[in-house]
C-alpha cells in the first residue's frame, strides 16, 4: 500500500494557562488518503478545531504542539521552517474556517482576498488573478460581478461559499472543512455540501470534514473518526460505523441523532456532561457516562485497538 | 457617497450653530465690546472715527436681527473688522498669519506623533513582549503624565537656554526676511523643533497604546488567522490584514486630536512665544480685542469641523462598512 497523504501520529496539543495545562488533542493517530473524505465528529470542546489548526500550524499563542508527528506528502509538518510552511499553506493544505462570519476581512473586498492568495503563491499576476477570482466565485455559485463585494454585503451562506472558493483557489491536496455549515439553514447546508462533494469528485482533493452533526457526516464521509475529550475513540468507514459502532460513545451519538437510525423512535442524549479537559476522568475518559462500565474501565485507559483493516476503537469492551 | 454628503450637511448645520453662538455670546456678556472699545480709545480718536469703527464691527443701533444678518454677511466674506490689539490691521490679516503658523506647528506635531505612535504600536503588538513592547509604552505614558507646561519649560531651559542648541522663541530669526529659500526654511525648522518635539513626546504614548491594544485584538481575530493560513508573509498579514482594521479607532481619535491641536496649542505657543493662533488669543484677551477673539473662535471652530469632515472621508475610504450605513 502506498503512503497516505496525511499521517498523524501521537499528536498532542496543549493550551498552557495559569489555570493549568489543557491537553486539547491527546495522542491522536489518524491517516487520510488521497481524495478521501474523513469526517471528524465529537462534542463541542473535544478538540476538533485545535487539531485542524495544528495541521496548518496556525494555533494562537497559548497553544503549543507538545508532541507527535504529522507527516504530509512525506514531510513532517511540525518540523517545517517558516518559509517551508508558507509554501505548504494553502498550496497543499487549505481550510474553511468554523466562523465564516468572522474569517473574511471586513475592509478588503472578497475578490481582493482571493487575489492576494493567488499572487502570494505566484500562481498568477494581479490581472490574471482577478478573473481567476471571478471564476472561483462562479464555481461556488456566486455571480462574478460580486468580486468587488465586501463580507458585510453577503449573506451567511454566501460568505461560507466564498470561504470554500478561497480554499480551492490553489487546488490543494487536502481541504480542511471546520464545521462549514453550522450557521446555515438545512436547505443551504445540503446545497453547499453537495457542491463540495461535486467539486471534490472533479478536483480530487482529500477532505478532513469536521462537524458535530453525525447524520450529515455519515452521508458525506468515506471514513469517520470519533473524538471524545481530546482523544480519538473510534475510527471506521461510515457505513460500518453506522451499522455496528464499537464504542459506547459512538453508540450514544448515533442514538442522539434519530435520522441516522430510523428505527429509533426518540432521540436519546447521552447522560452527563462532557468532561473538563482541565481534569479529565482517570482511566477511560468516558466511563462516568458509560452505561456498560466495567471495573477495568476505572483502572486502565484503553488503547486504540485495530479491529480490522480499516477499523479501530479505544474501548475495553471491543477487545 | 450619500454618507459623505450627509456628513457634510451635518457639518454645515454645526458650523451655522457655531456662527450663531459666536454672534450672541459677546452680546450677552457684561461689558459689551462697544464700551470696551470706547474706553480704550477715549480721547484719542474722534467721535466720527469711532462711529465708523463701530459700524465696521457691526455694533450699530440697528435691531439684533439686522445685526445678525450683517454679521453673517461679513463672516462669509471673511470680514471680521479691525483688530484692537493690532490696530489698525484687519482681523482677517492678523488671523491669517497666526493660523498659518499654528497649522504648521500643531499640524506637523500631531502628524508626527500620530504616525510615529501608530507605527510603534503596530510594532509593539507584532513583536509582543519584545523590546519595543516592553519599554516604549511605559516610557511614553510616564512622559505624557507630566504637565505639558512643565515639560515644555524644562525642554526650553535645557536645550534652548543651557545648551543653546535651539532658539528660545518665535517662528524664525528677527534678522531674516521670510522667503522660500534654504536659509529661511532651515531657520523655521530650527525654531519649530523644540515645540514639535515636546508635543510629540507628550502625546505619542496615547497613540502607541491605542494602536497596540486594538492591534492585539485584531491579530487574534479569525480573519487574521485565515490570512496567516493562506501562506502570506508575516509583514503582509500584519500590515494589510490587521493594521488597516486596527487603525479605525485611531483615525476617529485623530479627528478629535486635530481639534485639540488648533485650540489647544495655546500652551506650546505661549512657552515658546510662537506667533500662532493661541498666542494671538492671549493678546486678544489681554487687550479686550473682541473682534480678534471672535475671529479666532470662529476660525478654530470651522477648522475643527473641517478637519473632522476630512477624517470622515478617510474613514469612509478605510472602512467599506460605513459607505452604506443608514
Ligand atoms: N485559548 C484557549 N485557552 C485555553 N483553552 C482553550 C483555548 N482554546 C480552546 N481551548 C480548549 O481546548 C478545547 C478544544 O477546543 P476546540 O476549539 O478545538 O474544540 P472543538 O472541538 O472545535 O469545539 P466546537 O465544536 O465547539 O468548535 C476546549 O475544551 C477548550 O476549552
Ligand atoms: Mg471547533
Amino acid at each position: 500500500m502506498d503512503e497516505p497523504l496525511l499521517s498523524i501520529r501521537d499528536l498532542c496539543v496543549d493550551y498552557v494557562s495559569e489555570a493549568g495545562c489543557v491537553r486539547a488533542v491527546d495522542h491522536v493517530t489518524l491517516d487520510v488518503s488521497r481524495a478521501e473524505i474523513v469526517g471528524v465528529a465529537g462534542e463541542s470542546g473535544s478538540g476538533k478545531s485545535t487539531l485542524a489548526q495544528a495541521l496548518l500550524r496556525i494555533l494562537p499563542p497559548p497553544a503549543i504542539i507538545s508532541g507527535g508527528e504529522a507527516r504530509f506528502e512525506g514531510r513532517d509538518i511540525l518540523t517545517l521552517s517558516e518559509t517551508e510552511l508558507r509554501e505548504l499553506r494553502w498550496r497543499r493544505i487549505s481550510m474553511v474556517f468554523q466562523s465564516a462570519m468572522d474569517s473574511l476581512n471586513p475592509v478588503i473586498s472578497i475578490g481582493e482576498q482571493i487575489v492576494d492568495t493567488l499572487v502570494a503563491h505566484g500562481a498568477a499576476t494581479r490581472q490574471e488573478a482577478r478573473s481567476r477570482a471571478a471564476e472561483l466565485l462562479e464555481m461556488v455559485g456566486i455571480p462574478a460581478p460580486r468580486v468587488d463585494a465586501y463580507a458585510h454585503q453577503l449573506s451567511g451562506g454566501m460568505r461560507q461559499r466564498v470561504g470554500i472558493a478561497l480554499a480551492l483557489a490553489l487546488e490543494p491536496a487536502l481541504v480542511i472543512l471546520d464545521e462549514p455549515t453550522t450557521a446555515l439553514d438545512v436547505i443551504v447546508e445540503r446545497e453547499i455540501l453537495q457542491q463540495i462533494r461535486g467539486l471534490q469528485e472533479k478536483l480530487g482533493f482529500a477532505v478532513l470534514f469536521i462537524t458535530h452533526d453525525l447524520a450529515r457526516m455519515l452521508q458525506f464521509s468515506d471514513r469517520v473518526a470519533v473524538f471524545y475529550a481530546a482523544q480519538l475513540v473510534e475510527l471506521a468507514p461510515a457505513a460500518e460505523l453506522r451499522r455496528a459502532p464499537r464504542h459506547p460513545y459512538t453508540e450514544g451519538l448515533l442514538r442522539a441523532f434519530p435520522s441516522v437510525q430510523s428505527d429509533a423512535d426518540e432521540p436519546e442524549s447521552i447522560p452527563g456532561a462532557p468532561p473538563s479537559l482541565l481534569s479529565p476522568p482517570a482511566a477511560c475518559r468516558f466511563h462516568p457516562r458509560c452505561d456498560r462500565v466495567q471495573a477495568i474501565c476505572r483502572e486502565r485507559q484503553p488503547d486504540l485497538i485495530q479491529l480490522g483493516p480499516r477499523r479501530a476503537a479505544a474501548c475495553h469492551l471491543a477487545e | 457617497m450619500r454618507f459623505v454628503l450627509r456628513r457634510l450637511g451635518f457639518y454645515l448645520v454645526a458650523a451655522w450653530a457655531a456662527l450663531t453662538l459666536n454672534f450672541f455670546l459677546p452680546r450677552l456678556m457684561p461689558g459689551d465690546p462697544a464700551s470696551a472699545l470706547f474706553a480704550r480709545f477715549a480721547g484719542r480718536v474722534s467721535p466720527e472715527a469711532l462711529q465708523a469703527l463701530r459700524e465696521t464691527f457691526g455694533l450699530t443701533d440697528a435691531s439684533i436681527f439686522s445685526q445678525y444678518v450683517t454679521y453673517l454677511r461679513h463672516v462669509l466674506t471673511g470680514e471680521f473688522g479691525i483688530s484692537v490689539a493690532y490696530f489698525p490691521t484687519p482681523v482677517s490679516t492678523v488671523i491669517g498669519t497666526g493660523l498659518f503658523w499654528t497649522i504648521f506647528l500643531a499640524g506637523s506635531a500631531v502628524l508626527v506623533s500620530f504616525t510615529l505612535g501608530t507605527l510603534l504600536g503596530i510594532l509593539a503588538a507584532w513583536r509582543r513582549r519584545g523590546w519595543v513592547d516592553t519599554w516604549l509604552p511605559s516610557t511614553f505614558v510616564f512622559l505624557g503624565a507630566f504637565p505639558y507646561f512643565w515639560l515644555a519649560m524644562v525642554a526650553l531651559y535645557v536645550f534652548g537656554f543651557l545648551l543653546g542648541w535651539f532658539p528660545l522663541g518665535h517662528a524664525y530669526g528677527d534678522d531674516l526676511a521670510p522667503g522660500f529659500n534654504l536659509t529661511f526654511l532651515t531657520d523655521v525648522a530650527r525654531h519649530a523643533a523644540l515645540p514639535i518635539a515636546t508635543v510629540v513626546i507628550a502625546t505619542l504614548g496615547g497613540w502607541l497604546l491605542t494602536m497596540r491594544n486594538t492591534m492585539i485584538g485584531v491579530l487574534g481575530s479569525d480573519y487574521v488567522n485565515l490570512a496567516r493560513a493562506k501562506g502570506l508573509t508575516p509583514s503582509r498579514v500584519v500590515l494589510r490584514y490587521a493594521a488597516r482594521n486596527a487603525l479605525l479607532p485611531s483615525v476617529t481619535g485623530f479627528g478629535m486630536a486635530l481639534g485639540y491641536v488648533l485650540g489647544g496649542s495655546l500652551l506650546t505657543e505661549i512657552v515658546f512665544s510662537y506667533p500662532g493662533q493661541g498666542y494671538l488669543l492671549v493678546q486678544a484677551v489681554r487687550n479686550q480685542d473682541y473682534p480678534l477673539m471672535q475671529g479666532i473662535f470662529l476660525v478654530i471652530t470651522l477648522a475643527v469641523l473641517g478637519a473632522n469632515w476630512l477624517v470622515d472621508l478617510v474613514y469612509v475610504w478605510l472602512d467599506p462598512r460605513t459607505r452604506e450605513a443608514s
